[in-house]
């Protein structure tokens, strides 16, 4: 055989996965189907001179095990000095300003409300303590419970470390974690937008509504996992990746689509791609979708029926659309004209978000969308002409299932740039483009559309992500592993998956 | 002032009796205070109308563990129930589905919505029978704590935890789903027609603040399964005389062992000195002493209303005021002058004589959810209804009969506050006859009463913190070891001598009987009296 391993898709988590296989040693070819590195977070030009990283708002979530695991402060990896602060804007000019992840008090909050400044301390003193827990989570494999005695012996680990946060402690996390993150942050909040900020966070791009059980756990996830995020932003991450991966001697090869996934005796033993040209080896990692993997890639006879049902019945109801938005001019929020900020969530109260989520739950398009702002050329100038802005906001609340004609989507740009108006001056808009979750799905091949490959609902998380059987990156062909945003620990946690299921892949060898 | 009793109950509910009637076959000198005139709480048989009796709040008899029928030997005591023959649904396309202990039947009956449905349903059944059949140890003993330092207890946890990680891989991969999914997310993994799953799926609602769509509610789902490892197909029927008639079976068994039961005894307050429970004092100003005191009102009743913050820890204080109640469902009990009939399957029959669910379809259900989570009764709301008097002559006059609908959703905070309740009590009402009637047109005509209990008259009335049947939703995070808080959910207070055994404590609320029988072995095996 030519290669020790073919990683399909070169997403962040792809990329990790090739470089964690080269620099084991492995001969690795990466294959893309698109012309760019990258996946959902490689540059689009959407407009002549306007460019946004793709679906992917940030990277405030890496993580610094992935750092560690790829050695990338040798291939140009640089955290920013400071995180990205985000905007939570009112129409009147005041509102918050949040930095994710940090215990400061968000500015604004103390005149708006004292009480709730109060509060904020002890939610932040509650997330320090559970910070330790679920960062070591989001850093490992989760635990083989099924799986004999290094599978139980891995169960303890985090048994005890609940443990170790002392009964108190221990319970309060146990208890938090199923919660609807309404109820959660009511439990220490009052300021409606204060809640709609951090509810917005927990929900995003999941299928879920503020009300829903789970979602705290979540927004557990999402905090306690932030930190300052790379220079550059997620095309630069891109770029950080490609070049860990190439320097071990990893192969990058774009447009080269899959076609099939070859499995002979329950071994797999390489790919087939567009043109006919087969590629051998023992190991393939796919960092695509699980159901594009095992239902469309792998052939009927290569997989067991559980794994079929399995794939079949994980919910991936995406529900997210992208509108860009080429400006004239900077992204002036009201009363905050001489500030730029790269984020910015619209959304006055957790009400709004729920009944947003009624709309998708009732597959009806949204009547008040809630956005999630991205100024793409706040951090990177380059990505618009010089004195405009190139902006991305995800609507979180646009139906999967409705007919997505364009007048269908025209009436979203409408509603996004209405919202937009009233809390910003947002004139002199260029050109746009509007991608409908069908236009995602087409456009990045993804299950359902879905910007996280599958719904995040507490029964799709850790142990269970994306279903109980296929949690440990392994499926049931062997040498054929999982390794993309619909694994533990998913898609805020960039190139986690990645790195952790080649760690599995290397293992089993 | 002497010592009379060993103990004694607040609240003659199903669970202070059941605790009473153990309590006193321990040998125990026990006394029962209950605030009404009739014994039974939530599970009361009441002549509301002169010749119409009612199972005012709770109409079903599901889950009484058959354990304690038998230590209480309770069907001596009168102890009847007659199962319910079947479940029906009808649909505003004039179709209906009646699922019964007929297989064949029920089989054709889901076959003309799904083919494939019909054959998965009866494979489904039996996997939810080997679930219920691992979840039954732990509805019937005390929680496990995960937080103990005692070797034993965490053994039972990592015991407990072998057997989870010991089922076989399908059943392992449905229990995680049980756990984490909403009921309809876990249903449509099985079945395909929306027929069929919006009426199995309002089960997971039941009594909660959830929508058939709410991560959480798949859970609720295994109860429906849990009478069939008992032996009986499912263990749902009415009781003989109403579900009062199950409370005065049980009150029957604490006489015969001895305790003694006060009715019209309402308690102003629980005596606590040194920190320790050492009686109450009723409404009339009597003060009765006690070695302990057993509550089995809700934890707000009995810790903010019977205790008083002062002799309770604040942290303890600060964990009850974030349990939560808010109550959604209501009642509507009507006397009707003769049997009502669908339009889509008139006349008498079995469908009449088991449940009926007006709850046609998923979005219908989540919709009236909706309605709710805004502060609104659902304008199309959920409704289970029963007929009991089809089965038990003794309800009715010859000829008429009563029907309880329970409806859901009702939420106890409708916007404008609770207090609004009263006022909008009859719109209320109208809106349960107008949804009954898109089914049943000539319901209206048949009705000579109407009696509408909203959240607010269940708090009133029965005590009921917020209306919640279940003394707290039963949400994941208000289960088990944190029912009602962590550290204190084994029937445990921080008043010495104090002890609670309602269904704010583990395995919480339905009827069940089991918090009342686990308080009371709990507190006999801590030699508390």
């Amino acid at each position: 055989m030519t290669h020790d391993a073919i990683v399909l898709g070169a997403g962040h988590n792809g990329l990790a996965a090739a470089a964690r296989l080269a620099r084991a040693g492995k001969r690795v070819v990466l294959v893309e189907r698109r012309a760019e590195l990258g996946g959902l977070a490689a540059l689009e030009e959407f407009h002549p001179g306007f460019r946004v990283p793709g679906l992917q708002h940030g990277t405030a979530c890496f993580q610094e095990h992935v750092v560690e695991a790829l050695d990338l402060h040798n291939h140009g990896l640089a955290w920013r000095s400071r995180p990205a602060e985000a905007l939570a804007p009112e129409p009147d000019g005041t509102g918050l300003v949040f930095t994710p992840g940090d215990d400061a008090l968000p500015r604004g909050l103390a005149d708006r409300s004292p009480e709730d400044a109060t509060a904020w301390r002890a939610w932040r003193a509650f997330l320090a303590d559970a910070r330790g827990l679920v960062r070591d989570l989001l850093a490992r494999r989760p635990p083989e419970v099924r799986g004999g005695l290094t599978g139980l012996l891995a169960a303890v680990r985090p048994a005890l470390a609940l443990r170790r946060l002392g009964p108190r402690g221990m319970t309060e996390l146990l208890r938090a974690v199923p919660m609807a993150v309404e109820d959660h942050l009511s439990e220490y909040f009052r300021d409606p937008l204060l809640k709609a900020f951090l509810a917005s966070r927990a929900i995003e791009g999941g299928f879920l509504g503020p009300r829903s059980a789970g979602t705290t756990a979540l927004l557990l996830m999402r905090e306690c996992g932030a930190g300052r995020g790379v220079r550059g932003g997620p095309s630069e991450l891109t770029e950080v990746l490609a070049t860990a991966a190439k320097s071990a001697g990893a192969t990058l090869r774009t447009e080269c689509e899959v076609t099939a996934i070859s499995v002979e005796k329950g071994s797999v033993r390489g790919v087939e791609l567009a043109g006919g040209e087969k590629l051998e080896a023992p190991l393939v990692l796919s960092a695509t979708g699980v159901a594009r993997t095992l239902l469309e890639l792998v052939p009927t006879s290569g997989l067991p029926s559980f794994a079929r049902y399995a794939a079949r019945h994980i919910r991936a109801r995406g529900s997210t659309a992208a509108v860009r938005l080429a400006l004239d001019s900077p992204l002036r929020w009201n009363g905050r004209e001489d500030e730029t900020f790269e984020h910015a969530r619209v959304a006055a109260c957790t009400d709004d978000l729920e009944r947003a989520f009624d709309r998708v739950k009732h597959k009806l398009p949204c009547e008040a969308p809630w956005l999630d702002v991205y100024v793409a050329s706040a951090e990177r100038p380059e990505l618009a002409p010089e004195g405009a802005a190139s902006v991305s906001v995800l609507v979180h609340c646009a139906a999967g299932d409705l007919d997505w004609t364009d007048d269908a989507k025209r009436a979203l740009r409408d509603k996004v740039v209405r919202v937009l108006d009233r809390h910003a001056t947002a004139s002199g808009i260029a050109g746009e483009e509007v991608l409908s979750p069908t236009d995602l799905r087409e456009r990045y091949a993804l299950d359902g559309g879905h910007p996280h490959h599958a719904d995040l609902g507490l029964d799709q998380l850790f142990l269970q992500r994306p279903s109980p059987r296929l949690s440990h990156y392994a499926t049931p062909v062997r040498g054929l592993f999982l390794a993309g945003r619909a694994t533990h620990p998913g898609s805020e946690f960039l190139g986690a998956s990645g790195v952790l299921a080649a760690d599995a892949a290397l293992e089993a060898r | 002032m002497k010592r009379d009793w060993d103990a004694i109950v607040i609240g003659g509910g199903h669970n202070g009796l059941t605790c009473a009637a153990y309590l006193a076959q321990a040998g125990r000198r026990v006394l029962v205070l209950e605030k009404r005139h009739v014994l039974g709480g939530a599970a009361v048989s009441e002549e509301v109308f002169p010749g119409f009796t009612f199972s005012v709040c709770s109409y079903v008899v599901s889950l009484m563990r058959p354990w304690i029928i038998r230590d209480l030997d309770l069907v001596r005591h009168g102890y009847q129930t007659i199962p319910l023959e079947c479940s029906f649904t009808p649909y505003p396309d004039g179709r209906s589905l009646a699922r019964g202990t007929d297989s064949e039947a029920t089989r054709r009956e889901i076959a003309q919505f799904s083919a494939r449905d019909a054959e998965v349903y009866f494979e489904y059944g039996q996997a939810m029978g080997r679930l219920a059949a691992f979840v039954k140890p732990i509805i019937d003993s005390p929680a496990p704590q995960p937080t103990s330092k005692n070797p034993l207890e965490i053994l039972e946890l990592l015991r407990l935890g072998k057997r989870f990680r010991d089922l076989p891989d399908e059943l392992f991969d449905q229990k995680l789903g049980l756990l984490t999914m909403s009921a309809v997310d876990f249903l449509e993994a099985w079945f395909e027609s929306d027929q069929l799953i919006a009426p199995m799926a309002v089960s997971g609602i039941i009594g909660t603040f959830l929508g058939v769509r709410s991560p959480g509610t798949a859970y609720v789902l295994l109860h429906h399964y849990m009478g069939e490892i008992d032996g009986a197909f499912r263990s749902w029927g009415f009781a003989r005389g109403g579900t009062g008639g199950v409370s005065l079976s049980i009150a029957g068994a604490a006489r015969a062992a001895g305790a003694e039961i006060r009715t019209e005894a309402p308690i102003e307050r629980i005596l606590v000195e040194g920190g320790a429970a050492r009686g109450v004092v009723l409404e009339s100003g009597e003060e009765i002493r006690a070695k302990c005191v057993v509550s089995s009102a809700d934890p707000r009743r009995t810790f903010m209303g019977f205790v008083g913050a002062e002799h309770l820890p604040d942290e303890f204080v600060a964990d009850l005021s974030r349990y939560r109640y808010r109550g959604s469902s209501g009642k509507v009990n009507l006397a009707l002058d003769r049997l009502p009939e669908f339009t889509c399957r008139p006349g008498d029959g079995p469908h009449m004589r088991g449940d009926i669910a007006i709850g046609p379809s998923v979005d219908y259900l989540e919709r009236a959810y909706d309605d709710a989570k805004y502060g609104q009764f659902s304008k199309r709301p959920y409704i289970n209804m029963v007929i009991p008097s089809l089965v038990d002559k003794s309800l009715a006059p010859p000829g008429k009969h009563v029907m309880s609908c329970f409806v859901q959703y009702a939420p106890y905070d409708l916007e404008g506050g609770a207090e609004r309740w009263p006022e909008q009590r009859e719109a209320f009402g109208d809106t349960v006859i107008d949804t009954l009637a898109e089914y049943m047109p000539g319901i209206r005509e048949t009705i000579l009463h109407r009696q509408v209990l909203t959240p607010w008259d269940l708090e009133q009335e029965f005590g009921l913190t917020e209306g919640n049947i279940f003394h707290g939703e039963l949400s994941l995070e208000q289960l088990a070891f944190q029912r009602p808080t962590a550290g204190w959910a084994n029937y445990k207070t921080p008043v010495r001598e104090l002890w609670t055994c309602g269904s704010g404590t583990h395995p919480g609320g339905g009827l069940m009987g089991a918090p009342g029988a686990l308080a009371a072995k709990e507190m006999l095996r801590a030699r508390a009296l």
